[in-house]
């Protein structure tokens, strides 16, 4: 869910490109705009309170019995669409399917490694800023 | 009420509002870009999107360029498209202390668990106007990225370990002071759902769930504003402040798969949150502790993280006494206040005609008296 | 006909027709074509509404109820607590009574009602008057709903509170009826 838009819009295209699967995909909930609200619990009561909403996308997709869900930040309609039929293509059993779930699970570590990459490379930028300020005596 | 008793007017109306669209979309200096927006005033877009209560970052940009920067205009804007959009879900809650810090100092204490990391900060220089030509600072941002480049550390900074999951959310004062025994314990055995300001306005006496949203949602000057004068005001209170966390991090937004049932990472947003320690010295409390109070928001605004941390604790200690909740339950809101304000401006002939005819009414009627 | 869940802007569209219909009571406003020719016109403006912050329901057909329920996960509860009320035929006296109409400070609670008007012969002409009604506004509905309306204009009798009515025909046309319309039978 949190890979970039064009990374899953190329997978999710990827997918399509197999004929029996584009057949027996059925769009429940084309990708729509909505909130999500984000409740957090505080630590000095131990008690949730809503925080405020977040804008998503949302798809629900099927094949055959198979269901697929995705959620996305922000207003991505398409990496929506393609998130869901990632999703539902990586839990079909299909042994037709099997390059598709290789193609997934990569996109699922290369997008680990990239929030991983992108973390590193924020505490590099701020680790110079860690502080011991000193009391006169 | 009718306060619009006017009808007509509409060409006018029409030829303002196209004035307003033309000059904005045809000034003469180049489009202002969203990324623009949301990287250089980035911190007027966090505004943003805290008062209107929505994360979305791409939005608040369109709508401070739509609004022409007017802050409280954008936060309108952005209000009224949420309220056209379905709630799909509720996240799973999201427990403050796994926010990933990108800056956390505690003013409280010198020696706490984890770092003390000043960030991005100006908060200990002198800062004064940049007065350099747009050409020389264009040079220096060459420079930099040059620099930047090719480092280890990429885009400035040395690579540094970052495999210790507590330095990016280190254990936070409040429990190290429980720890001490110095603080008053009032965490809950229940779990009460939360009060949703957003379907329901809170009116005093409320949940503390209902005012904390509501004070995450106030617009971030009203907010200090009611802190200072709680502090300085009329309203005589004498508060031994010291902020335990100043935060600014990341929180992961959890929800739930609705078909595997797992929890699944949406996204992450960022968040300023603040403990604030509060000295108790009334007879009716135990001197012996502390009292903290808490404050949290949508992007990076310390000015209302403070404010709310401050005000989450004198409202409890005030306990009703005064009029403090109702003031900031009633009055913090940008839109509320705003809206109330901005009507004033509409044609209120017909009220202020009655007015003025009760005027002269009295007037006739002590004349009359008196003759 | 099976109904399917409305994109972000299919929404908004139907959303659009229904706010023109409530801002010229009696107009007779078209919901978005090609949706009306995919499904039934009578639900659109539930699942272009409805979510799981707000309740609904339709006393009189247990399956769409379902089927609603599940597109939009709004929570089917009981006629007197429901947000919106859908009646697939013109409701007796009893439910029109029996919906929400909010109170004096809570206005707002006041229940939205979608009911089913088709034409007929026999039809009912109402004279309209209120805000943004067009002098002279007139609005035919069913024989059937006769005592539907009679108990619409008891349940607005006492303004602010009330209840707000959009009628749909199975052409899609929606005509609105908000509880600052008086519709006087004549």
């Amino acid at each position: 869910m949190r890979s970039r838009p064009e990374r899953l819009v190329e997978l999710g295209e990827q997918c399509l490109t197999n004929q029996a699967l584009r057949e027996s995909l059925i769009v429940t909930q084309p990708p729509a705009c909505g909130t999500l609200m984000l409740q957090v619990r505080e630590p000095v009561r131990r008690e949730r309170f809503y925080l405020g909403e977040i804008l998503v996308t949302r798809c629900e997709v099927r094949i055959g019995a198979d269901r697929g869900w995705a959620m996305i930040d922000g207003d991505e309609p398409r990496a929506a669409l393609a998130a869901a039929i990632c999703d539902v293509v990586s839990r079909t059993t299909a042994a037709e399917h099997e390059p598709l779930r290789l193609a997934i699970d990569s996109l699922c570590r290369e997008t680990n490694e990239h929030l991983a990459a992108q973390e590193q490379r924020e505490w590099n930028q701020i680790a110079d800023t860690r502080v011991k300020f000193e009391e006169f005596e | 009420m009718g306060y619009v008793s006017a009808r007509g007017g509409l060409d006018a109306i029409r030829a303002a509002e196209r004035l307003v669209r033309r000059l904005r979309l045809t000034s003469e200096s180049s489009w202002l870009e969203e990324d623009q927006i949301l990287e250089k005033l980035r911190l007027l877009v966090d505004r943003v999107m805290g008062e209107a209560g929505l994360w979305a970052p791409r939005l608040a940009a369109k709508a401070l360029r739509q609004s022409e920067g007017d802050a409280t205009e954008a936060v309108h804007l952005l209000r009224a498209y949420r309220s056209t959009l379905p709630r799909f879900a509720y996240s799973e809650s999201a427990d403050a202390d796994d926010v990933k810090v990108e800056r956390r100092i505690v003013p409280a204490f010198q020696r706490v668990p984890g770092n003390q990391l000043l960030g991005r900060s100006v908060d200990y220089t002198a800062r004064f106007l940049e007065r350099q030509s747009d050409d020389m600072a264009r040079e220096e941002a060459e420079k930099l990225r040059s620099e930047a480049s090719g480092t280890p550390g990429d885009e400035g900074g040395e690579a540094h370990d970052n495999t210790d999951t507590t330095q990016r959310s280190p254990q936070r004062l409040l429990e190290m002071l429980r720890e001490m025994d110095l603080v008053v314990d009032r965490r809950r055995a229940d779990d009460p759902e939360p009060f949703d300001i957003t379907r329901t306005p809170a009116r005093p006496p409320a949940a503390r769930s209902a005012l904390l949203s509501s004070m995450t949602r106030a617009d971030t000057g009203a907010l200090v504003n009611q802190w200072y004068r709680n502090i300085l005001g009329p309203d005589g209170y004498l508060h031994e402040v010291t902020l335990g966390e100043v935060r600014h991090g990341a929180l992961d937004v959890v929800v739930r798969h609705p078909v595997t049932g797992l929890p699944v990472c949406v996204t992450s947003v960022r968040v300023t949150e603040v403990e604030a320690i509060e000295d108790l010295e009334g007879v009716d409390e135990d001197r012996t502790k502390f009292d903290v109070g808490y404050g949290l928001c949508f992007g990076h605004n310390e000015r209302k993280a403070i404010a709310m941390a401050n005000l989450d604790i004198a409202c409890h200690r005030d306990a009703g006494r005064t009029q403090l909740e109702q003031s900031l339950l009633l009055t913090t809101d940008a839109l509320d206040s705003a809206g109330f304000l901005e009507h004033l401006k509409l044609p209120h002939y017909v009220t202020f005609r009655s007015m003025i005819e009760r005027k002269f009414a009295m007037r006739k009627a002590r004349n009359r008296d008196a003759s | 006909m099976t109904l399917a869940a409305l994109s972000s802007r299919d929404s908004t569209m139907v959303f659009r027709s229904l706010l023109q219909a409530f801002s010229s009571p009696g107009e007779r406003v078209q919901m978005p074509a090609h949706l009306c020719d995919s499904m039934s016109p009578l639900a659109l403006p539930l699942l272009a509404l409805v979510d799981i912050e707000t309740t609904f329901c339709i006393p009189d057909d247990a399956d769409l109820e379902a089927e609603v329920a599940e597109l939009t996960g709004s929570k089917v509860v009981a006629v007197a607590d429901a947000n919106f009320v859908l009646c697939t035929t013109p409701p007796p006296q009893e439910l029109v009574l029996h919906v929400g109409r909010g109170t004096a400070l809570q206005p707002q609670l006041g229940c939205r009602l979608i009911v089913s008007n088709e034409s007929h012969e026999d039809n009912l002409t109402l004279r309209l008057s209120g805000p943004g009604t067009r002098p002279e506004s007139q609005l035919s509905v069913c024989a059937a709903a006769s005592d539907f309306i009679a108990a619409r204009n008891l349940a607005v009798a006492h303004p602010p509170s009330g209840i707000d009515c959009w009628l749909v025909s199975s052409d899609g046309v929606v005509v609105g009826l908000p509880r600052t319309t008086h519709a006087e039978q004549g």
